[in-house]
């Protein structure tokens, strides 16, 4: 059995909404595997993305408890779930996010500077980075406005990548990309998952699902299915299949 | 229609925070200008009241041999009618009326008789109780505000030489004539004791050759207008014992003048504070524009066209801009009666017409509104070319992306210190705006600041500026020959700390057809006269002639004019143009060799003291010192150091009081603006904040880099303004009182007050910002982000 990084205990989020409560997460347990690579799918108001921001520490539980490596995160204060979250957690969001008056370098080494990192070390692992997400340097000096969807999403996974954190977030993270920006960003976060980073991505896209070895079906605040594919390691028919199967028996 | 007003529903829900701020501080401007205009408006309500009145053209005043005064009235022939009534002047009385136990001096008090005449007539009772127990008094209003008496209050009269009067207060009128603060005391006794009073002032006569009874006549013109120096001869009949004239204009001066300043201070401050306020909603549309440009695609995207988007955020504002002018309309109708009834009358002597003026109304909205629609007009040009594929996909975003400042591959540095320059450097249109708009706050606050410590700290120049010459002392005596004066002079002298020791005179005359006052001393280089430019007259041929009188005349320094006293002529060479506020800057100095030239007898009843180094306690040693050395020659003191700080100094205080209020209102608005500006910006970066504190950022850390991004901008605009309130307080005081006559205002203007002025700016905003961001700990990253 895999090691449990992140553990929630009868987690429960409520929104008010137009003065009316809106209970989106339900009493809800679930454990995150180390070197997981998790995704989590369901239908729109789910309460996908609130479980992720949640087990992330960007949003806090109105009940419930989150254990990460066994400590109870959501005790903590707001300036300690920052530090948390800049130590073990990297983001990839659907609408990318990038700080926009700051160049594509910047927003990367500035993540970086967080951890007390020294800026000539991080230009270098920056740069590794870049390169291995198909950015090239000239790139790195624009601003997130003057590169495409595809770049710019790219560029936000090196930013979430440069602190090595023990798990990504990624939102949505193709959401708004065309079909060749989806692959590129598909196969970034699968190359470093096999590296043995933690992967919690929440989508509403089967391609993007394929890439999970563990599936969460998530419906009317509670987990309600499971699957688990296999590691992937290459597009195949069987593994297409499995998910659609699952995914049709969960009524998707 | 339906769809422009549902997204400005839209607009207003979205933008719900700051307009809620910018009603407030519209409401304010609109507030302070309404209250501006009622103020600048009692001019025309005592020309409305006076017509309706009936009040007479001019008044002459004096003793009149009866037979001769109704002779040249009636040889007048632009004088086609007049009145005659007779007053009594008893002298200083002291009056006791329950706010004042103890007893006011009063050296200008007049006893009318309440019967059926003309003058009587023209009064206008706005209390009366005829039942009152006891000897009966009416007291006009100017009379009652600044004694606070009320119908049915007893009221003690001593008189050195009249004795005692106990009275209850029967009534209170408005006199357009005799009841301002250039006038008298003016009350209204019944027959009984008016004629107890007149067979006292026989006695006197008799027995004393004391003469306390005067003529007043009214007189009203056939249409053709009368020269100051027909005027002068009239009042001048009898050898002009006690002799004067006044016009409508003349009396109306005393009743509007210190309203017209209050509104002349009130209109500025309006006015800079309806500047800062556009400015602001400038910055907040572009900021606003910035934040929702791609809710602005999507809208394009669906057809709207940009005229019905721009319209949109026109109406949201100008919307709010006319709610705003209305509610602060409404305040002022519902408050002004309150500081009319305890403040404004006081320096009026005046009712206002209560009621909205619908000239007024309109001025006030066409103002705010065009100014409004203008900014909104040209804040929203930026819209006006929007494509919605770009809006959509790119936005449209007021940072710089020609340069990457501070890039952080290659800066040294603390990484929040870096990130707040980065911001600062990259968002320049937006620095310019907070820059503009900070400028005027901190210029605002800093001109606020010099007046308050020139009306409420050190008021010398501030009473220069109104009255003039302003001494710490007044020594009256007895013995008017020229031995005795210098013996007196030289005696006071004497006393340790007397700095200056000087007579100082007045009276009217004129030159060519302007009336003027002419001022003359026995030590003219010790008499303070507001002199901007040339030399004081030292000689008995010079003259110093107000800056406005000159400029009517069209003579300056070196020219020759010729003033006139009754039937004497003189001429004079002047020396230099001096200025004040009262009298409107009709005024002539002359020495006091050169009064008698003209025929003026030019003796003093006082001398003016002046000390080297003054406060209220040293003034009271010296005038005690004062008393003991002149002995029995010595029939009163007072120390007008303790006067000019008192509440009894009218209408200094009274300025001082409205310019008080408008600081604490300046400090009011600037604060409103600050925290405006500060939550457009904070709202603006949200997203960004947002995105860093999920990216680990503490709340404190995004706190510091929000003050610091907006540090240098808030300092620069802070030490500018503070610069520029520095060097233009005087400049724009001349501006208000340039109508007054004041050519060139010298005002204290003190560096100090400036740099904590400005420190108080930077300070303000600092804490403001560290209010404003009080969300950034509140709120989740998450939450953060979805704004």
């Amino acid at each position: 059995m895999s090691e449990v990084v992140i553990k929630t205990e009868k987690l429960s989020k409520s929104f008010s909404i137009g003065g009316k409560q809106q209970h989106i997460l339900k009493n809800l347990d679930l454990e995150i595997y180390k070197g997981d690579f998790t995704v989590i799918m369901g239908p729109s108001g789910a309460g996908k993305s609130t479980l992720l921001y949640a087990l992330s520490g960007m949003d806090r539980a109105s009940l419930g408890s989150i254990y990460y490596s066994g400590e109870n995160i959501t005790k903590y204060s707001d300036d300690k779930l920052a530090v948390f979250r800049r130590k073990h957690c990297g983001f990839v969001f659907q609408q990318i996010h990038l700080v926009e008056n700051m160049s594509i370098m910047d927003n990367v080494i500035s993540a970086g500077m967080l951890t007390g990192q020294k800026q000539k070390d991080l230009k270098d692992k920056a740069m590794a980075l870049f390169e291995q997400v198909g950015i090239g340097e000239e790139l790195t000096k624009k601003f997130p406005a003057q590169l495409s969807g595809g770049e710019a999403q790219r560029s936000a996974v090196v930013r979430a990548l440069i602190n090595d954190p023990d798990v990504i977030f990624a939102d949505e993270p193709t959401g708004a990309l065309n079909s060749a920006g989806v692959n590129a960003v598909l196969d970034v976060l699968t190359k470093v998952n096999q590296k043995g980073q933690s992967i919690v991505m929440v989508t509403h896209d089967v391609k993007s699902a394929r890439r999970g070895n563990r599936i969460l079906y998530i419906s009317d605040g509670g987990i309600v299915g499971e699957c688990h594919p296999g590691a992937y390691v290459s597009e195949d028919q069987n593994r297409h299949e499995v998910i659609r199967q699952f995914l049709e028996k969960q009524g998707w | 229609m339906g769809n422009l007003w549902k997204l400005i529903k839209a607009n207003a829900r979205k933008d719900r925070g700051q307009l809620a701020l910018f009603f407030m501080i519209l409401t304010l401007a609109g507030l302070l200008l309404h209250v501006a205009l009622i103020v600048s408006d009692y001019g025309n309500v005592y020309d409305r009241r006076a017509e309706k009145k009936n009040l007479a053209d001019a008044v002459l005043y004096g003793i009149y041999d009866n037979d001769e005064i109704q002779d040249s009235l009636k040889a007048q022939g632009k004088i086609h009618s007049y009145w005659m009534e007779k007053m009594i002047l008893p002298g200083t009385v002291t009056v006791s009326v329950p706010s004042h136990r103890t007893g006011k001096k009063i050296d200008d008090f007049a006893f009318f008789e309440n019967h059926q005449s003309d003058y009587v007539k023209t009064l206008d009772f706005i209390e009366r109780s005829d039942a009152a127990d006891g000897r009966k008094i009416y007291v006009n209003l100017y009379t009652a505000r600044n004694l606070g008496i009320s119908v049915g209050d007893g009221m003690k009269i001593d008189s050195e030489y009249f004795g005692t009067y106990e009275f209850t207060v029967a009534g209170i009128y408005e006199d357009l004539i005799l009841g301002n603060s250039f006038s008298y005391y003016s009350v209204l006794v019944e027959p009984e004791c008016y004629e107890e009073l007149k067979e006292t002032c026989g006695q006197l006569a008799a027995e004393k050759n004391m003469y306390f009874e005067r003529d007043f006549i009214g007189c009203f013109l056939n249409g053709e207008e009368m020269s100051n120096a027909e005027w002068e001869r009239l009042g001048m009949l009898n050898n002009g014992l006690f002799g004067g004239w006044a016009d409508r204009e003349s009396f109306k001066a005393g009743y509007v003048s210190v309203v017209n300043i209050l509104a002349a201070f009130m209109a500025a401050f309006a006015v800079i504070i309806i500047l800062v306020t556009v400015t602001t909603i400038a910055f907040t549309i572009r900021n606003n524009i910035d934040k929702d440009v791609r809710n602005l695609g999507a809208l394009r995207a669906v057809g709207f066209t940009t005229r019905q988007l721009r319209r949109a955020i026109m109406a949201e504002f100008t919307l709010i801009a006319f709610g705003a002018t209305l509610a602060g309309i409404g305040i002022s109708l519902a408050t002004y009666p309150i500081l009319e009834r305890t403040y404004i009358q006081e320096q009026t002597g005046m009712r206002w017409e209560r009621g909205l003026q619908a000239s007024h109304v309109l001025l006030l909205l066409a103002f705010v509104l065009g100014s409004v629609v203008l900014i909104t007009f040209l804040s929203t040009r930026k819209i006006k070319t929007l494509s919605p594929a770009t809006a959509l996909r790119f936005g449209l975003s007021s940072n710089s992306f020609r340069k990457n400042y501070l890039p952080l591959v290659e800066t040294k540095g603390d990484l929040n210190g870096l990130l707040a320059l980065k911001s600062c450097f990259q968002a320049k249109s937006q620095n310019l705006t907070v820059f503009f708009a900070m400028l005027l706050v901190s210029f605002v606050t800093t001109f606020a600041a010099q007046l308050f410590y020139n009306t409420q700290v050190d008021v010398t120049r501030f009473q220069h500026l109104i009255q003039g010459d302003v001494p710490d002392a007044h020594v009256y005596f007895e013995g008017r020959d020229q031995e005795e004066l210098s013996e007196i002079r030289e005696k006071l002298f004497e006393i340790p700390g007397v700095k200056q020791v000087y007579g100082l005179g007045s009276t009217s005359g004129h030159v060519e057809e302007e009336a003027a006052s002419i001022l003359y001393s026995d030590s003219c280089k010790d008499v303070y006269c507001g002199l901007y430019q040339g030399t004081m007259a030292m000689e008995d041929n010079e003259a110093v002639v107000a800056g406005s009188l000159a400029e009517k005349l069209g003579v300056t320094i070196g020219d020759e004019i010729e003033i006139c006293y009754g039937e004497e002529k003189e001429k004079y060479l002047i020396t230099g143009l001096q200025q004040a506020v009262y009298g409107m800057g009709m005024r002539i100095y002359l020495t006091d060799g050169g009064a008698r030239r003209l025929g003026i007898p030019a003796e003093f009843s006082y001398f003016r003291i002046r000390l080297d180094k003054p406060s209220a306690a040293e003034v009271d040693r010296v005038l005690e010192q004062a008393r003991k050395v002149l002995g029995e020659k010595c029939t009163e003191v007072e120390n007008y150091y303790r006067y000019q700080r008192s509440m009894d100094n009218m209408p200094v205080m009274a300025v001082s009081f409205i310019v008080l209020l408008l600081v604490l209102l300046s400090c009011v608005i600037a604060a409103l603006v600050i925290g405006l500006i500060i939550k457009n910006v904070f709202v603006k970066r949200e997203k960004e904040f947002g995105i860093k504190k999920a990216l680990g950022f503490t709340s404190s850390q995004l706190r510091i880099q929000l003050a610091l991004s907006l540090a240098l901008i808030v300092f620069a605009s802070a030490v500018l303004g503070g610069v520029l309130g520095y060097s233009l307080t005087n400049p724009l005081i001349t501006i208000i009182f340039w109508g007054y006559g004041i050519k060139k205002a010298e005002l204290f203007v003190n560096g100090v007050v400036a740099v904590i002025a400005a420190c108080a700016v930077v300070l303000f905003t600092a804490l403001i910002t560290y209010f404003a961001a009080r969300k950034m700990k509140k709120v989740s990253a998450y939450e953060l982000i979805r704004e």
